[in-house]
């Protein structure tokens, strides 16, 4: 199990290496003079000059790269023109604010789709599994932004019950507590749900199928004939063998959930990453644009990694494995 | 001897896209107290279905029990209520399947997978359960067995995993076990072994054993009575000896002559021509006549029902022809 | 069991894939336990996908758009991009002369729904072209180089799908300017990662088959197996994958569009038509859902039209 979790480490490690190096492509790439994207007018000159320096840009390219390359590592990604900061510190503000909105969306994500999974699968061609399998087709092919306005239509402008925008009411700088807990936890709800629930349709059909799967083994036939009650033998026998491949599925969704955070984040002018990024590209931000490109490639990656660690820590087979005769 | 289990008219059928095959069509026999019964036949014969549906472990879609009564302690298992089923299953009935790698859960060690029959039937909190679990481990005479509580299926070999499956099957001291090819998926050496130990436990466990094999060697060192199926019906009956020394139908004749024996010289292995009939398209009358070779003309259009030829005989043969039961 | 049920070894040592258990489970259904290829299907296929109620749906339905795409100025008498000439025929609700309402402008709805299926369909039909045609490209070569060739596209193809699609793109709208050609390369320079895989997997399973293995003994040439065996066999898993991906294509397009950054204005683009809308979203709610449905109902028609075409000529591969 060590042996195989240091071989993810490495192996994730390459790979943000290679998001790196395609970072530094397209940069270069790009028609027009990459220093040129790098030098504003509102930049005092210092901050020019520095930068030029730092990025290297009289020194041929491979010394650029590698010039480049570190600063990244460092976390040192140059100066935001529209806020004249250093972006590390503006992304150290709004990561946090993204990871909230992720983590309540995959939570949602997460429990409705294996709940309705487990469900469709153990009633299998009834109607509630047709009916599931439908709503998911529809739902699998709503826009985002489409959805997240409708909701808003309905549930802001016509009902009144849920904020529509921003993470906390603007008043609530008074606030603490309980009280904040709460009014943070209503700006939530509608763009965790879009971000969410709105995928969990795929993830149902990847736990329905994998249920599917395991409810035709051997060991859930010994399960039932022990006399185990169904419901010992779905939640306990089926279920834990069900959800392993499906924490793989969590992995690769990741990048899902993060993109589709782009334009959950503006439309409710939620204060993360997507909403940065958005802004960063409208104002021709470019620092801004391509560190943002990283560090959320970088989230992806390590979001995978944990993943597989999950994985191997619920197979024993991988865990404790091999044979001791 | 005093009667355990009463089958009458079983029949279960298999739905598909071409109609429903009936995998047991009509089969009856006797199980008494402390009596080994062997249910021989090859495959697709329906054997193992019959021990399935005897604990109503057969799954719609697409299998269903059309017919037939199952009595034990005056109930009718047939007629009883799922949740006494379950009480009945893995408690007064248990059964070993042929596969212990499948049949096993990879996620669970093997120790909780004893010690949640036990808790589930004999109400007994966790530590206790743990214990008596040990306890099933030694009796099944696996070593070190606090150890091997721990395991994970994997980490077994195919004997141990069939043994684990015993100490499964016997926690709840059924009154009924049915091994359905308990040695045939192990190496020659381990069978040996798994026969022996299935012979100690049911003298010191006084239990019944439905044996189903298509071995007739593990039939001839563990059965009492020996009950011959062909193509889902019974087609003979009769005590373990006089089975060898004079088989009553052309089919068990058959297969007694295509065991080699030691110190008898033969050109060729005799072998019964032809296949076992498609379900769905049985031939008219007798289901062995295509493959018989002493069927008479009425063979071939009356399908004989089950005569009494002897003392505690059976034979579905037109030849043995006298009292019908 | 027969070898072309054999699970590959390849999935699990080569230095292509992502070798852990972890994240292969899936990928190894995808590309690792391929088997082999369904040449009865190919036959039956075109009856079995017939009496496919899914695949029929979804084929009428996209059949229906693109007729409607073509024959738009027979549909609609109005302009979808001029403005309406008089103020009171901004935001006039649905019903009438206007049978899905008009915008701020006085642009009719429906012709812009319209006109607007044309873009989306194009765009749509051109990217997913390309993805489909450089994933293959770049997985075949994967597969059949196999070495350190392997090991580095697949390493780069794991890098990009890091990278979520939307990020992505939206950085490289950044670095290069909008324009309608540009959209259509970028969205097929960022979906191809999955095809490549599937495409990969395809080979290396196919390469193992015993009748390449055989074709090989009889001294067939590298390429005349490529294009006599091994390509007829990987199309249908192309057009398959195509044809699931497109809808994430329009999709990923219309968010582009929603943003801003997708075709430039004035021509009509659904996604941008939704956010057009949403300043009135209370008093004209028929401008922003309009083009949104347009756009559930042509993505659910191809996914119906993929799903069909999947159980009726690979099941196998897409099960």
């Amino acid at each position: 199990m060590a042996a195989f979790l240091v071989r993810r480490i490495l192996q994730s490690l390459v790979l943000v290496w290679i998001v790196l190096t395609i970072t530094f492509f397209l940069l270069h790439l790009a028609p027009g003079d990459p220093m040129a994207r790098y030098d504003h007018p509102d930049m005092s000159r210092e901050t020019v000059m520095r930068m030029r320096g730092q990025l290297g840009l009289d020194r041929p390219v491979i010394e650029q790269y590698f010039i480049w390359a570190a600063g990244f590592a460092r976390g040192d990604f140059g100066v935001s023109f529209r806020y004249n900061r250093p972006v590390g510190e503006i992304l150290a503000e709004t990561i946090p604010n993204t990871l909230r909105l992720t983590v309540a969306s995959m939570a949602l994500y997460v429990v409705f789709g294996l709940v309705l999974g487990m469900m469709s699968a153990a009633r299998r061609y009834s109607v509630f599994d047709r009916v599931n399998t439908i709503v998911a087709l529809f739902v699998y092919s709503i826009p985002s932004f489409w959805l997240a306005l409708m909701l808003i239509l309905l549930f802001s402008l016509k009902l009144g019950v849920l904020p529509s925008s921003h993470m906390q009411s603007l008043d609530s700088a008074s606030l603490s507590g309980i009280p904040l807990f709460l009014d943070r936890a209503r700006h939530l709800v509608l763009p965790a749900f879009v971000l969410g629930v709105a995928s969990a349709a795929g993830l149902a059909r990847y736990m329905r199928g994998s249920m599917i799967d395991v409810l035709r083994e051997d060991y859930i036939r010994t399960a039932r004939a022990k006399g185990l009650p169904e419901r010992s033998v779905l939640l306990k026998h089926a279920f834990r063998n069900a959800a392993i491949p499906v924490v793989t599925i969590l992995g690769m969704s990741l990048p899902f959930l993060l993109g589709g955070a782009v334009i959950v984040e503006k439309i409710f002018s939620w204060p993360g990453m997507g909403g940065l990024m958005v802004e960063a590209i409208y104002t021709r931000d470019y620092p801004v644009v391509l560190a943002v490109n990283f560090v959320v490639a970088v989230m992806v990656i390590l979001g995978n990694l944990l993943a597989d660690a999950a994985y191997a820590a619920l197979d024993p087979r991988i865990m404790a494995g091999g044979k001791d005769r | 001897m005093e009667k355990l289990l009463e089958i009458r008219g079983l029949t279960t059928e298999f739905v598909t896209s071409e109609g429903a095959a009936k995998a047991v069509d009509g089969v009856g026999f006797d199980i008494g107290a402390g009596e080994t019964v062997g249910l021989v036949g090859e495959s697709g014969c329906g054997k193992s279905v019959t021990a399935l549906s005897i604990m109503r472990l057969v799954q719609y879609p697409p299998g269903r029990i059309t017919a037939g009564s199952v009595t034990m302690d005056g109930r009718d298992l047939m007629k009883l209520p799922e949740k006494q089923m379950r009480r009945v299953r893995g408690n007064d009935i248990s059964i070993i399947f042929q596969e212990p790698l499948t049949s096993l859960n990879p996620v669970f060690t093997c120790g909780e997978q004893i010690r949640e029959t036990i808790a589930l039937h004999q109400k007994m909190g966790r530590r206790e359960s743990r214990l008596k679990a040990i306890e099933m481990l030694r009796l099944v005479r696996i070593p070190d067995p606090e150890k091997r509580y721990d395991n994970y299926p994997h980490q077994m070999s195919g004997g141990m995993r069939q043994r684990v499956m015993m100490a499964m099957a016997l926690s709840c001291q059924p009154r009924l076990l049915i091994a359905d090819e308990p040695s045939t998926a192990l190496d020659v050496s381990v069978q040996a072994q798994i026969i022996e130990l299935l012979l100690d436990l049911k003298e010191r466990m006084g239990m019944s054993v439905l044996l189903i094999t298509h071995d007739l060697a593990v039939v001839a060192q563990m059965a009492d009575r020996v009950v011959v199926m062909y193509a889902g019906v019974v087609v003979e009956q009769a005590p373990i000896d006089s089975l060898f020394s004079d088989p009553m139908h052309p089919y068990t004749e058959g297969l007694m002559a295509s065991i080699p024996k030691l110190g008898e010289h033969l050109e060729r292995l005799p072998v019964i021509p032809g296949n076992v009939p498609d379900p769905l398209r049985l031939p008219a009358g007798c289901r062995f006549s295509d493959r018989c070779p002493k069927r008479i003309p009425r063979c071939l259009v009356e399908e004989p029902p089950l005569f009494s030829p002897a003392e505690g005989r059976l034979s579905r043969c037109w030849l043995r022809g006298g009292i019908a039961k | 069991m027969t070898p072309s049920r054999r699970p590959m070894p390849a999935a699990q040592g080569t230095p292509g894939g992502p070798a852990a258990p972890g994240l292969t489970e899936v990928f190894r259904r995808m590309e690792g336990t391929l088997q082999q290829p369904c040449r009865t299907c190919w036959s039956g296929g075109w009856a079995r996908f017939r009496r496919n109620r899914t695949g029929m749906a979804g084929a009428f339905i996209v059949a229906a758009l693109y007729l409607m795409a073509v024959f738009a100025p027979a549909l609609t008498p109005y302009d979808p991009v001029s403005h309406g000439s008089l103020p009171e025929m901004r935001h006039r609700a649905p019903g009438g002369d206007h049978p899905l309402g008009t915008d701020k402008f006085g642009r009719d709805v429906f012709a812009r729904v319209l006109y607007g299926s044309r873009i989306s369909l194009t765009i749509s039909f051109l990217s997913v072209t390309i993805s489909v045609i450089v994933g293959a490209l770049a997985g075949a070569a994967a597969g059949y180089a196999g070495g350190w060739v392997d090991a580095v596209i697949m390493r780069f193809v794991d890098a990009l799908m890091a990278i979520p699609r939307l990020f992505l793109l939206l950085t490289c709208v950044a670095l290069f300017s909008s324009s309608i050609p540009l959209v259509i390369i970028l969205l097929g320079a960022t979906s191809w990662m999955a095809t490549a895989r599937l495409v990969r997997g395809q080979i290396l399973s196919l390469r193992r088959q015993d009748f390449v293995v055989a074709a090989e003994s009889l001294g067939a040439g590298g390429r005349r197996i490529i294009f006599r065996h091994l390509i007829p066999n990987t199309l249908t898993v192309m057009i398959i994958s195509a044809t699931l991906r497109i809808g994430g294509i329009i999709l990923t397009e219309a968010s582009l569009s929603f943003l801003g950054l997708g075709v430039p204005q004035p021509v009509p683009s659904w996604g941008r038509m939704v956010f057009e809308g949403r300043e009135a979203l209370l008093g004209a709610w028929w401008v922003s859902t309009f083009p949104g449905l347009a756009i559930i109902i042509t993505v659910i028609g191809y996914n119906l039209l993929g799903d069909g075409l999947k159980e009726s000529f690979d099941p196998v591969n897409f099960g």
